[in-house]
């Protein structure tokens, strides 16, 4: 989730119009109509309170459809709650799939985590020990795999001591990893999850984790540690990943987690200070989205595809995020 | 020099010794300086200052002060920031201390011996707190590297003759010198995110250059030996370990587990050919304790030093190497 910038907070909010109240009928699922109702990213306004000098989330979070249209999500918690339940003026957990059509959110009237289909139909709810007892909005980080059947929780508030959960939707049923591995999210399958490890001579291992049992180490060369962001595919061998460079455009890089092999990298066409995000696996290419700020708080999105091997890349997605967001997630975030 | 700052509230051991070739208190013509240190100074509203001359520490124990080195750093205008001390570095064998004088000027004391100026001009213009000062183990060599938002390269310097004798390249972030002195070991940040280990010759020639697998990467500045190719870094802790690193070869020696006394490495040195130095500290019960020891890189023995606790109302310290 991002926030917006303080100034940001202080422009009056954009007039949103033909605002979808509710969620989209369920229809004939061919693949073009589920093209346009894939969800891009979700937001929510921010507004001011003057006396207290502080702005907060305020009305609902409303889905940005591939389409165009925007769809309000009444059922999902506007602001989180802390360790007590009390309401914060923080945002409340979002998020939604890579492939844009699963969300998860906090339950508006009792803050409890679900999943649903961003098309409707009912809400999932997940274990109640998704949520332990006294972890505040604020201490989970929910990431959806790539097509929404499975949920990773971290908890930020106090790693020695919660684990990270792994949540597969339809069953409930929960694996659970060591705190001592931070996880970089699912492989394209969603069927492992990529984590590193700070190990005891100030390392970095790399891990492809299946819950459940199995795995794959290896001590990456530096470059690969210091990437920013990193997509495993769905063979669970093959790590994505972006590097940046102080005056050289980003490039794109692979390793192989079972045989050591580092790829000779391909630089994008983008200038060097675009820090490229959101790695993830589609097909044999890599997919990165690339946010900039313009200066009436707005913000772009583009989403790329890249070819690992030579850096040709293709525009899949442009939209822009309106001026006036406290907050906003990106599918996939 | 490494700089740790410490919260100190006790109050001053005013004891200032005479300064200069008085530093020799003990009468023992071998006595050398341990570290330098500069008092802390409470600020009315909280937080605390530097104040008072540096102090130099010896080995005896003896004290003395360096009365013409300037102590709190001047900006590059000339005027006076009272809230950060200005450079030191002791060098490891404890004879030698860098500084600038009151006037602003570059210099190299001996114990001892006198005190040799180097040019007005061997820096380019800076504020004194963006210069870091480093001795060769024997202090024959001064390397002095203005960083801050404009680094420049830094200037090597012949401490008996004060010439100026190398400049490495401004991208290169000094680590220190190697065992004997004549090379240095710098770090330098390349594309993508990686930090590159470079071995230059005392003129600033570039002798190896390498992409250090991880285990080195991570912990950095680590120490380069005589040969000028064999870097090594020292991990502390339950699982104490040093690893050596041919630079030329870009090949990894052996790890080898050593057990060492509490701290973490706050300074790394070789001290022969198969030798390494290591400065450890450690905060018991508030204080600031450092230990000294020897490693045998061939068999992994570990001999005590030195230990010594930093005197209490130290705001920064530079301690001897080797």
């Amino acid at each position: 989730m991002r926030l917006s910038s303080a100034a940001a907070a202080l422009l009056a909010p954009a007039v949103i119009g033909a605002l979808g109240l509710g969620s989209v009928p369920a229809q004939a699922d061919t693949s073009a109509t589920a093209a346009r109702t894939a969800v891009r990213a979700a937001w929510i306004k921010t507004c001011y309170d003057e006396k207290r000098e502080e702005s907060w989330p305020c009305g609902t979070w409303r889905l940005l459809l591939r389409d165009g249209r925007q769809v309000a999500v009444p059922a999902a918690a506007a602001r989180g709650v802390d360790g007590k339940g009390r309401r914060t003026r923080q945002p409340a957990t979002f998020a939604i799939s890579a492939d844009g059509r699963v969300l998860a959110y906090e339950r508006a009237r009792d803050h409890r985590l679900v999943v649903q289909r961003a098309d409707g139909g009912p809400a999932t709810e997940l274990p109640a020990s998704a949520r332990p007892r006294g972890v505040g909005s604020d201490e989970l980080a929910l990431t959806l795999s790539p097509s929404g059947h499975r949920v990773l929780i971290d908890y930020t508030d106090d790693p020695e001591r919660l684990r990270t959960k792994i949540i597969t939707v339809a069953t409930g049923g929960i694996t659970t990893l060591p705190a001592v591995y931070s996880t970089q999210g699912f492989s394209a399958d969603g069927d492992q999850v990529l984590a590193t490890r700070t190990m005891s001579d100030n390392t970095t291992a790399m891990y492809a984790l299946r819950p459940g049992g199995g795995l794959l180490k290896r001590t990456p060369p530096t470059i690969v540690v210091n990437g920013g962001t990193y997509a495993l595919d769905a063979g669970g061998t093959t790590v994505g990943f972006f590097t940046a460079s102080q005056d050289k455009p980003p490039r794109a890089r692979t390793y192989d987690l079972a045989s050591g092999e580092l790829s000779a990298g391909a630089d994008l066409p983008l200038p060097a200070d675009v820090a490229p995000y959101l790695a993830r696996w589609s097909g044999g290419r890599l997919t990165t989205t690339i946010t900039t700020d313009d200066r009436s708080g707005a913000t772009v999105v583009r989403v790329l595809t890249v070819d690992p091997a030579n850096g040709a890349a293709e525009q899949a997605d442009k939209y822009t995020i309106n001026s006036g967001y406290h907050a906003y997630v990106l599918a996939g975030e | 020099m490494r700089i740790k700052i410490i919260a100190a509230l006790t109050t001053a051991l005013a004891l200032a010794w005479p300064a200069t070739a008085q530093a020799h208190v003990s009468g023992h013509d071998h006595d050398s300086i341990r570290y330098a240190s500069i008092k802390s100074c409470p600020i009315k509203g909280g937080g605390a200052r530097p104040c008072g001359s540096w102090r130099l520490v010896m080995h005896s124990g003896a004290r003395s002060t360096l009365p013409d080195a300037q102590t709190l750093a001047l900006e590059a205008d000339g005027s006076t920031n009272r809230y950060v001390p200005a450079p030191i570095a002791v060098s490891g064998n404890g004879r030698r201390v860098a500084y600038f004088t009151k006037k602003g000027r570059l210099a190299v004391r001996t114990l001892g011996g006198g005190v040799r100026l180097l040019a007005e001009d061997a820096l380019p213009k800076r504020a004194q707190y963006e210069v870091t000062l480093v001795l060769s183990d024997d202090g024959a060599r001064l390397a002095a590297s203005p960083r801050g938002d404009k680094p420049a390269g830094a200037r090597i310097f012949d401490t008996a003759t004060g010439e100026q004798v190398g400049v490495l390249p401004p991208e290169a972030t000094v680590a220190g010198f190697s065992g004997d002195g004549d090379e240095l070991l710098a770090t330098v940040q390349a594309d993508e995110s990686v930090t590159e280990l470079v071995a230059y010759s005392e003129t600033g020639e570039e002798l190896n250059r390498t992409t250090p697998p991880q285990v080195i990467a991570a912990n950095l500045p680590g120490a380069l030996a005589a040969d000028g190719r064999t870097a090594a870094i020292l991990v502390a802790g339950a699982k104490a370990l040093t690893v050596t690193y041919d630079m030329a070869g870009d090949q990894l020696g052996e790890r080898r587990r050593v057990k060492l006394p509490a701290g973490h490495v706050h300074m790394l040195d070789w001290t022969g050919d198969h030798e390494l130095t290591a400065h450890l500290l450690s905060e018991p019960g508030g204080k600031t304790r450092m230990t000294i020891v020897r490693i045998d890189t061939e068999t992994g023995t570990v001999k005590l030093r030195d230990r010594y606790t930093i005197l209490p109302d130290t705001f920064v310290f530079a301690a001897c190497g080797g």
